[in-house]
This record gives structure tokens, sequence and C-alpha cells, in this order.
């Protein structure tokens, strides 16, 4: 699992933990754009760059144990990352990639993650990570989740 | 949509917003409850529709995740050995141990030592499981998986020591 730099194309190996009470003082608005503290009773993860505590990306999932999948509640990329500032790549596509392996870990071959999208971003999703649709749902499962996974480097 | 998400959208390209964020849903419990059960039947084809080749495929992921991360677990759990998970790849192709057994060229009763832990498994076995699972499974993390139960083993060992201790003499104290 890796990250990009984009100045020189380096990897850079990422690690994603689950969020712990203390870093939810470093977790604001600000920097993360919604307020991470309604998900403090959620599973939520953090995604830093190895040997780095810099929290880069967050992720807030459901497992949905009775229909054998992961919903995607929230991601957010530290502000520091996105647009002209942005130096470092594939932040997110990593966290959507650690849904995927969380629900294969759980389901094996039924494994599916979830997604509700605003209507303006449903095709981006479609077209960077393989979702499809089922009615306002995004999904992702079988082959094109095990794609998924590889091009994040979970195979 | 709420201020908070009005002033994201008014931040960003919708470029950027696919790809940084994913944002709450907006649905109500009613179109949720629908959303899920169009989700559902569509999930239910697709899973119906699996070949027995995918399922075997994803059952070895399945496993593999669940081996990397119990060998990255600090914590020892003396049920999650060499053996179980090595009878949970077997089970991953749904055949008998007899036959499982021929097709890495062990003996039947060898396979069975290594699922009941009652032997150690050399190295060339985990290099056949992972040329068994086309590379799903590395050997390494067979290795890793093994010599964790032989360095909780080594960490706390107490009669060992106790029985060790006479063969040191003006060691640090």
């Amino acid at each position: 699992m890796f990250l990009r730099r984009i100045i020189d194309d380096q990897k850079i190996p990422a690690v994603i933990a689950p969020v712990v009470a203390s870093d939810y003082k470093a977790i604001t608005k600000k920097k993360f754009s919604f307020n991470w503290n309604l998900e403090k009773e959620r599973t939520v993860y953090k995604l830093t760059a190895k040997g780095d505590s810099t929290i880069l990306g967050l992720i807030s999932v459901t497992i949905v144990t009775t229909d054998q999948l992961v919903e995607i509640r929230l991601l957010a990329v530290t502000v520091e990352q996105i647009g002209k500032e942005k130096k470092i790549d594939r932040i997110a596509g990593n966290l959507i990639a650690f849904a995927a392996r969380l629900a294969v870990k759980e389901f094996g071959a039924n494994a599916a993650i979830t997604l509700i999208p605003k209507t303006a971003l449903r095709q981006h999703y479609i077209n960077r990570y393989g979702f499809e649709p089922a009615g306002r749902i995004l999904f992702a499962e079988g082959a094109k989740l095990f794609e998924l996974l590889k091009s994040f480097d979970h195979d | 949509m709420t201020k908070q998400e009005q002033k994201i959208t008014d931040l960003y390209s919708p470029e950027d917003l696919a790809e940084n964020f994913v944002f709450p849903n907006a649905l109500t419990a009613r179109q949720k409850k629908d959303a899920d059960e169009s989700l559902r039947t569509e999930l239910r084809q697709r899973r119906m529709a699996q070949t027995a080749d995918f399922k075997v495929s994803g059952a070895l992921l399945q496993l593999r995740y669940q081996i990397e991360d119990y060998v990255n677990d600090v914590n020892f759990d003396k049920r999650k050995s060499f053996g179980h998970f090595l009878k949970m790849y077997v089970d991953c192709f749904n055949k008998r141990h007899v036959e499982f057994a021929k097709e890495i060229n062990v003996k039947p009763a060898e396979l069975s030592q290594y699922i009941n832990d009652h032997r150690k498994p050399p190295q060339h076995i985990m290099v056949r499981l992972e040329l068994h699972s086309s590379n799903m499974i590395p050997a390494v993390d067979w290795y890793r998986l093994s010599e964790k139960a032989t360095i909780h083993k080594l960490s706390t060992d107490k009669v060992m020591r106790r029985a060790e201790m006479k063969f040191v003499h003006n060691g640090r104290s």
C-alpha cells in the first residue's frame, strides 16, 4: 500500500489504522472538512505515511454483516492535500481500497463496498474505482472489487 | 445540502470533490430503505452467478488477509496456529485431506500432523503452499505465522529460563 509524491513520483509506504481518542485533537473541521466528532462512535480509520504521524485522510465505515458489505459513510482527505496544494496522491484511493480489504476479510467472495454519492460526483466514482450503480447506491463487488484491491496493492 | 457541504462544494472543482471526499448521504430513512432493497436484489443476483473458481479466489484472499492481520498483531492467540490456518486453507478448496495431501506431495499422515500442530512445518512445505495458491498466500506469511508461536513460547517459557539459569555465570543482574 503506497502513496505517490507528485513532485518526483516517489512511492511512500502508507499505513491505515483505527483512529484513537487522542487523534481527535488534530482532526479539526478546518483540516478535514466535516465534524468528525459526530463519527466518534463509528468505525473510523486514519491514513498516514509510514513513520509520520500526520493524518492525511480519514474514512468512516459501517460493516453491515447481514448484507455482507462495508458501507463508506464519510471520507475526507486533509485540505492540505487537495487542489493546487496537493503534494501526495492516492490518499482517498487507498482509503477506499482499505474498505474493500475490510469487506473481503469479513465476507470473502461475497464482499462488497458501497457508498451513496452526490449526483454530480457519481460518474467519477464509477470511472475511477469501478463502482456500479444499484439505484441511488454505488457498489463494488466481485472482479471489480478485486481489481480495486490490486490497483492499491492489496492483492 | 448542509451549510458545511455547500462551503466545500463552492471551494473545489467537481473533480477535486470526487477525488477527495465521500459526503454523508442525504437520504431519508424511507429512501435509504428502498435504496438498500434495490442493492440487495442486485447483490443477490451477482452472488448467485459467481463461479466456483471465483468463490475459491475470494476465500483465499479472505484467508490471506486474516493471516496477514494476525501475524502483524502484537497479541498472541494460541487458537490461531499454523495448523488452524492450514485447515482453513484446505477447506477453501472443498477437498478431502487425502486429495489435498497429494496435490502438495505429502503423505496424508504428515498433513494431519501439520494441521494438528503436532509437527513444525519445514520451509519447503510453506513454499509448496505458496505455489499451490498461485502466490495468493506467500510462503513468508506462512513462515511468520509459524514463527509467531515460536516467538511467543520463547518470550514466555519460565520453565526453560529456570532450567537454563545454572548455565549462566556472572551475568548482569
